[in-house]
């Protein structure tokens, strides 16, 4: 890989053309009592090597956006709109059997819970190398081989024996290392991450994050990191997305978000989070819920939990298109909200 | 590493059923102490003088202590030597042997029809939820278990064999003599049998697979771009081998159970109106020796299935 250009498109992503740009994402779930809507118009992009986190409550629509990329969401009840051009073409559009073509060798996803998602009835060797011999034409013993390489680059030790290890003999940490590794058998350019820590103990979590951080370094590989927590956004993200009840409420570079955020939601939630070294008053949780899919309010959605609420906020704020910040609220610019220290 | 890995679990098995076969061999000793009065009485019959059922008492040795009996009983059984039926006087272990085979046709073909019709007609409805194949598949699963298989065997029988003369209405042909006749005779009573099986292995293989589709893993096969045909063929069948696996062990027991109301339907010398021949002359010899022999058939297939149920689900080996 091109190492030294990757690190450039690091330090400027402005100059790349992004390697993924979603528009308008919304989904859609049919349920018995109707169709909700659970993200409204989701747009981001991912520029080549860069490391975005997705961060919001629970239930606001970040594990649905990741699985809609690679068709992944229950097709009979799901309905998409939107677009997600990957390297120029419409993740979302295309058939399944184009969709495998970049599903595993050019975006890998690791998810929430590693011994869930590795089948309990093959070895952890056989599963990545089965990927493997799905992209590549290559020998089973060549495959082999590889994946053996493949499992001590994620720092899995005496990975010849592990191989032939069933997924259940390993530790949590040990999953989501197998995970990883078989996401990235392919080398593929993206790397989407839901949760991928939270099922694991603190220790294991911080050395996940270590792992991707070091991975995405040295091989340029960008990274969607889907979280709650924006300590794990702060150590390993170079740009963060905040979704709140479905909708994007700011998008910028992490340090701008953390030193003046400017969406209130935003700065509600470090306060929420003692950890990050606060400025202003510390909060155990923000107040109030988010609204339900099924009845959203109109205007702004945090209206009803946001201590700035004006008047004017019954009206839906648009989201900025400025293309390097953007912020959904009326109120942005003139308010100086407490951030975090990074 | 794979052939000590079964070797293992062969042992292992054998060990758990050890303990198993010693109280199920008991069991069938002692269901002849379990007969009401004196035994020696019953065995000499009604009218035999005091000096016959002494006689009788010392020829079984009902004058030792129990277990005595049961430790000789069973040395005995092991030498295949099963007693005589009080009725006939023919060895017992020679009656069963002559009706074994019958029975287990029976039963297999059942089997047989139970997994080839199940499986596919499971893996159908699965493919397409709630489409009209699945609704089919459901309902005729639903019926299929409720229905009382000495039902459809009259019905089969006054349809297939009497109106249509398609097959013969009763009776059986020995499998050694002539294995294409006796399949023919048992085609009838094994579809009887097997209607509930085939509802049952389609209902599992259909949940099962549903299961399996929705599960966490086959969305990570999905993500790293495998071909559906492969998520199905490979990681979809062997995920759901175990379930198939423990569905095939009971439905055995069942079917087992079932060719008792079966032969009678079907005048079937089998094992099924052997012992009910037996129990109802009185002939204990002969009910022990086939509920003996019923008993080590299904403690041997549990013990097949449990390790081939090890052998597919590696996580049941650990343990
Ligand atoms: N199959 C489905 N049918 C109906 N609603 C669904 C379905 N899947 C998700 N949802 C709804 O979509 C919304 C977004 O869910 P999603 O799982 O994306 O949240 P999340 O942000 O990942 O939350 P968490 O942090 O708890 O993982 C939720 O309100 C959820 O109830
Ligand atoms: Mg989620």
């Amino acid at each position: 890989m091109k190492d030294s250009s990757a690190s450039d498109l690091i330090q400027n992503p402005a100059a790349a053309e992004p390697l993924l740009r979603v528009e308008d994402l919304s989904i859609f779930f049919r349920t018995a009592t109707g169709e909700i809507q659970a993200t409204d118009s989701i747009s981001f992009s991912v520029r080549p090597g860069e490391r975005l986190g997705i961060v919001g409550e629970s239930g606001c629509g970040k594990t649905v956006t990741g699985l809609s990329l690679l068709g992944l969401l229950p097709r009979f009840m799901t309905r998409v709109t939107g677009k997600a051009y990957f390297e120029g073409q419409d993740l979302l559009s295309m058939r399944r059997a184009r969709l495998r073509r970049i599903s595993g060798p050019r975006i890998g996803m690791i998810f929430q819970e590693p011994m869930r998602a590795l089948d309990p009835v093959f070895t952890v060797g056989e599963q990545i190398s089965e990927t493997l011999r799905a992209h590549v034409k290559i020998g089973k013993a060549e495959a082999r081989a590889r994946v053996i390489d493949a499992l001590a680059e994620v720092g899995i030790p005496s990975p010849e024996r592990r191989y032939d290890d069933y997924p259940h003999s390993l530790s949590g940490g040990m999953q989501q290392r197998v995970m990883i590794a078989m996401a990235l058998i392919c080398k593929p350019r993206l790397l989407i991450a839901d949760e991928p820590t939270t099922a694991l103990d603190v220790t294991v979590q911080a050395q996940i994050i270590d792992l991707l951080h070091t991975i995405s370094e040295r091989t340029g590989t960008a990274l969607i990191f889907i979280t709650h927590d924006l300590g794990v956004v702060a150590e390993l993200c170079t740009r963060v997305v905040i979704v709140y009840a479905g909708q994007i409420v700011e998008d910028a570079p992490i340090e701008r978000v953390y030193r003046s955020p400017q969406h209130p939601y935003t700065s509600a939630l470090f306060r929420s989070m003692p950890s990050l070294g606060v400025r202003g008053v510390p909060l155990p949780s923000i107040g109030g819920r988010v609204p339900s899919l099924a009845n959203m309010p109109a205007g702004c959605r945090f209206r009803e939990r946001c201590q700035y609420a004006q008047p004017e906020c019954v009206a839906k704020p648009a989201l900025d298109t400025n293309e390097q910040e953007r912020v959904r609220c009326f109120r942005a610019g003139e308010l100086t909200l407490p951030g975090a220290v990074v | 590493m794979q052939g000590r890995r079964s070797l293992r679990l062969i042992g292992h098995g054998l060990l758990q059923a050890g303990p198993i076969l010693v109280m199920a061999t008991f069991l069938v000793f002692a269901l002849m102490h379990l007969v009401p009065g004196d035994l020696a009485f019953t065995l000499a019959g009604e009218n035999a003088t005091r000096e016959r059922v002494e006689e009788i008492r010392s020829l079984y040795g009902l004058d030792r202590p129990v277990l005595v009996q049961y430790g000789s009983w069973l040395w005995k059984m092991l030498h295949g030597d099963l007693s005589v039926s009080l009725l006939s006087g023919e060895p017992v272990l020679t009656s069963i042997l002559h009706r074994l085979p019958v029975t287990l046709l029976i039963v297999s073909a059942a089997m047989a029809l139970s997994l080839l019709l199940g499986i596919p007609l499971g893996i159908l409805a699965s493919a397409r939820p709630r489409s009209l194949i699945d609704s089919f598949v459901t309902t005729f699963a639903s019926i299929g278990i409720a229905l009382p298989s000495f039902w459809l065997a009259m019905i089969l029988v006054s349809l297939l064999a009497l109106t249509f003369q398609w097959f013969p209405v009763s009776g059986m042909v020995e499998p050694k003599v002539n294995l294409f006749d006796a399949l023919y005779h048992a085609f009838l009573p094994a579809v009887a049998l097997a209607a509930s099986g085939v509802a049952e292995v389609a209902r599992q293989t259909r949940s099962a697979l549903m299961e399996v589709q929705s599960s966490q893993y086959v969305r990570t096969l999905v993500a790293k771009g495998l071909p559906a045909s492969q998520i199905f063929w490979k990681h979809g069948l062997k995920n759901i081998s175990v379930t198939l696996l423990t569905v095939t062990g009971l439905l055995f027991n069942r079917l087992l159970g079932g060719t008792v109301v079966i032969e009678a339907v079907f005048a079937i010398s089998g094992m099924g109106s052997l012992v009910v021949g037996a129990a109802t002359g009185k002939d204990y010899p002969v009910v022990q020796g086939v509920m003996l022999t019923m008993v080590l058939i299904v403690i041997t297939i549990n013990l097949v299935i449990e390790i081939l149920y090890a052998l597919l689900d590696p996580r049941v080996a650990r343990q």
